[in-house]
């Protein structure tokens, strides 16, 4: 089933050039997307376009079989979460359970079923211990697991990761990416789009789109997208590494058919 | 990670720690009126206010305030007591021989009322004090803007948006730690571009705030665009209806408490009432009547109001 | 110019509730010409190490000696005016983009300079030179700095504390949020700032930047150096006591000698270098 459709979708902000070009995709319900690409490629502003934080110019745009429009806004938004680069900018309410009751108040949950709802998002990201904490007292890795519990609480079909863990240390990296996993596990009908530079976690997802310079550069299963791999590296994006590993070796003669796991790539270099 | 460490919240759980912050708020309005009213003796003054400062400091040991504290909220007030022990001598006064002269200093004659004076604003200016910092110390900020809500609700009848004015100041306390934060690194890196914050002539102080003032500003603004983004994300509408995951309760510990302090400032002002008929100044004592009982009348329209409010 | 730790020990808001204590009897002596990383978990006191060396903060205890500089607590033997010496010691923030606030590019990157008694002409070319260096170009000037995008911010910031010609280079996670042609091209910048003469000093999380670049490394935990060492030298050894990552690179060659292949870890730095290696390995 198709969630979100987007056809020839273009966007600029005043007077400059587009930012995002004819750009036409859509995501399947269950799946999980990766969007890669440069800084200032399109990536971030296609997902405030998702969120209908901003309106497109030229194209369309749909989900759950809705226009993105002054009506449908509310709605389409009670389907989609989003979790943004900075962890500080998006704690809004003053301690733990004041951030994720931020939502709940607009959605008008009544005030009885909150602190139970809060309590059941917070012990799923490993927050549970931290409802009266304020954001300062937090790492930037608790920070993001709160405002995933907060978007979980809103109980989305779509969640959007805009390079959530680009500002954290690799603990929090390691955090999130863990939170993350066990999301998938539990919820399989959740349908994940994540915003990344992390190029070992893109090539982990069902499918990958590139973007560049505001256009779709490519868009396919992992595999698909390893096939154009000298592309990307034209362009300056990485491959992962143990790809980059296999190319280099076989440039030297040694071919390997491995790349995935690391033990069976050294089994076949020893061979 | 230098930190203010006055005037915050402090997670203790004492009997002011619970109390509703709306009633906190009431007390300490009743308490401020009672520590400011005006006697016509320095006797019956200095007693009146010494009772007030028993009472105040019998609260700030409940609320376990500590006494470094305490001390560190008065360090602005020693140049102010000098001040005002400056002015009092030397400004003539009404009645000011009434108590004798203290001292002759250079043919000046400085006279007991002008020290008593002094005295009296200093009790009562740390008094105040000492009430504000129990307020701030016992109730969290997000509390204090939910009162302040409460109290403005009746606004809502004029279309006055009282809910995102809360929202507006609660967000507003929820970033001053992460921009004290922010000021500080800023104020890092330009030190480190040779700027000096602390010396320097007038037009380099200048210069120096303002390669402070800019990256602050740009900064902020672009914390509200993002904060902006995610509020809305998360179905925020400043027009729309909205429920609560906070409410405070008011309870019979509350009513006890507000009463109690009502009585305190009814007694004061009794007693000031009094005080100024016996030294027949009948007119004043008078017009103070008037004003205790519009007093009484809204101390009852409050608890009469915060009662009605409650039950809906 | 020669940095020396001496038993520094650091404590915020000392005697105070806030009390917090960030560094503990730190040794350090960092050489000249180094290209040296600082390594260790979040909160390990890297931060408040790299703001001793150029006197923005003052060891509570014990000495930090800075070329003639002496920054202690002893009000006798410290140095007076700390401005010449962060005039030698550049030091480049995290997320260094948010000190801008010129009306212009080049009037931003001559802010510095400037400061330290520069003549408005020799301000201006090497303002000029340090943006070229950096990789910004001419037509972007006059522009205003808010208008450039991240990466392009952080790069003119980098200019505006190269302009001020340090002969050390400090900077504290300079790729963090950068993507990774941008992280390349800035630690390729630094590199040849580095094969200058300079001695550069950055703090990262990133192992792979360490390996790949760095000549010396330090570990911090807790508050201490634990560990000075070369990039090899600290990933051939179990590093996981430090709470560090193992870059990928160590990852596969260790894999690879456990397995039986004969390489030699201290010359492994990057892909290129590992596939030497492998080649060299399987021809034994």
């Amino acid at each position: 089933m198709n969630l979100i459709e987007v056809k020839d979708l273009s966007f600029y902000y005043e007077n400059e050039k587009y930012v995002l070009d004819k750009v036409s995709f859509v995501i399947e319900s269950g799946k999980y997307y990766s969007i890669i690409g440069h800084n200032g490629s399109g990536k971030s502003t296609l997902a405030k376009l998702l969120m209908g934080l901003l309106v497109k110019k030229e194209g369309s745009i749909s989900a759950f079989n809705l226009a993105y429009n002054r009506q449908n806004i509310e709605e389409i938004r009670s389907h989609i979460g989003i979790v943004f680069q900075n962890p500080d900018n998006q704690f809004i309410g003053s301690t733990v359970q004041d951030d994720i009751a931020f939502g709940l108040e607009n959605r008008r949950v009544p005030h009885e079923e909150m602190s139970d709802i809060i309590l059941k998002f917070t012990k799923e990201v490993g927050m549970s211990d931290y409802l009266e904490k304020e954001p300062e007292m937090l790492s930037g890795g608790q920070k993001q697991r709160v405002a995933i519990a907060g978007v979980l609480a809103l109980n989305p079909d779509v969640i959007i990761f805009d390079e959530a863990t680009s500002m954290l240390d690799p603990v929090g990296r390691k955090d999130i990416h863990d939170t993350i996993v066990k999301l998938r596990e539990k919820n399989p009908n959740l349908t994940l789009i994540s915003i990344t530079h992390d190029i070992e976690e893109a090539f982990q997802s069902d499918e990958i789109i590139v973007l560049e310079h505001g256009k779709i550069f490519a868009k396919g299963k992992p595999e698909e997208i390893l096939e154009k791999a000298s592309d990307l590296k034209r362009i300056g994006l990485n491959v992962p590494f143990l790809y980059e590993v296999k190319e280099e070796l076989s440039k030297r003669g040694i071919k390997v058919n491995e790349y995935k796991d690391i033990q069976r790539m050294v089994d076949e270099i020893c061979k | 990670m230098a930190r203010l460490s006055i005037g915050r919240y402090v997670a203790y759980d004492t009997f002011i720690h619970r109390l509703d912050p709306r009633n906190k708020i009431l007390a300490l309005i009743l308490l401020m009126v009672a520590i400011f009213f005006q006697f016509s003796t320095y006797e019956v003054t200095f007693i009146v206010d010494g009772i007030l400062a028993l009472f105040i400091f019998g609260l700030m040991i409940v609320s376990k305030i500590r006494f470094k504290d305490f001390i560190k909220s008065l360090s602005a007030l020693w140049f102010m007591i000098l001040l005002l022990l400056i002015i009092n001598i030397f400004i003539p006064g009404p009645n000011k021989e009434s108590y004798g002269v203290a001292w002759t200093m250079w043919n000046y004659d400085v006279y007991w009322a002008s020290i008593f004076q002094s005295i009296k604003i200093t009790i009562r200016l740390i008094l105040m004090i000492s009430l504000t910092l129990i307020l701030t110390q016992t109730t969290k900020p997000l509390d204090l803007t939910f009162a302040f809500e409460w109290f403005l609700a009746p606004l809502k009848l004029f279309k006055f948006p009282t809910h995102v004015v809360a929202m507006t100041l609660s967000i507003a306390l929820r970033f001053i730690p992460t921009i004290l934060d922010e000021t500080h690194r800023i104020m890092n890196a330009q030190t480190s571009r040779g700027v000096d914050f602390k010396h320097g002539k007038f037009v380099e102080k200048m210069h120096a705030i303002v390669s402070l003032i800019v990256p602050l500003f740009v900064s902020a603004f672009e914390r509200s665009d993002e904060l902006a983004d995610a509020m809305e994300a998360r179905g925020y509408n400043p027009k729309g209806k909205r429920t609560r995951f906070r409410k405070p309760k008011w309870s019979f510990k509350d009513s006890v408490s507000l009463l109690y302090v009502s009585a305190i400032t009814a007694g004061v002002i009794v007693v000031s009432v009094l005080n100024l008929a016996i030294t027949s100044d009948l007119f004043f004592a008078s017009s103070l009547l008037v004003e205790f009982a519009i007093f009484i009348i809204f101390v009852l329209i409050g608890i009469f109001y915060t009662t009605f409010r409650r039950k809906k | 110019m020669q940095i020396k730790f001496l038993d520094v020990s650091y404590t915020y808001s000392p005697k105070t509730p806030y009390e917090f204590n960030a560094l503990k009897d730190v040794n350090l002596d960092i050489k000249e010409g180094s290209f040296t990383g600082i390594v260790g978990k979040t909160g390990c006191g890297k931060s408040t190490l790299i703001q001793h060396l150029n006197g923005l903060l003052i060891p509570t205890s014990g000495e930090v000696n800075v070329d003639t500089y002496v920054l202690t607590n002893n009000k006798k033997r410290r140095t007076k005016k700390l401005k010449d010496l962060r005039k030698k010691v550049g030091v480049v923030f995290q997320f260094s983009e948010n000190q801008l606030f010129e009306e212009t590019i080049l009037k931003d990157v001559m802010f510095g300079p400037l400061n330290f008694g520069a003549k408005a002409e020799d301000a201006r070319k090497i303002s000029i030179e340090c943006l070229k260096k950096v990789g910004i170009p001419e037509s972007y000037f006059e522009k205003s700095p808010f208008e450039l995008s991240g990466g392009e911010k952080r790069r003119v910031a980098i200019a505006g504390i190269l302009a001020m010609s340090p002969d050390v280079l400090v900077l504290d996670e300079p790729t963090a949020g950068l993507d990774p042609t941008g992280t390349k091209e800035i630690m390729n910048l630094f590199k040849t700032i580095n094969e200058e003469g300079k001695t550069v000093i950055f703090v990262t999380h990133d192992m792979s930047l360490v390996l790949e670049y760095a000549t010396n490394v330090i570990v911090m935990k807790d508050k201490e150096i634990v560990k000075e060492a070369t990039p090899a030298e600290l990933f051939i050894e179990n590093q996981e006591e430090y709470n560090l990552e193992t870059p990928q690179i160590s990852l596969l060659a260790k894999a690879l000698i456990d397995k039986g292949l004969k390489l030699d870890l201290t010359k492994v730095k990057d892909i290129s270098s590992l596939v030497d290696e492998i080649v060299k390995g399987r021809a034994k």
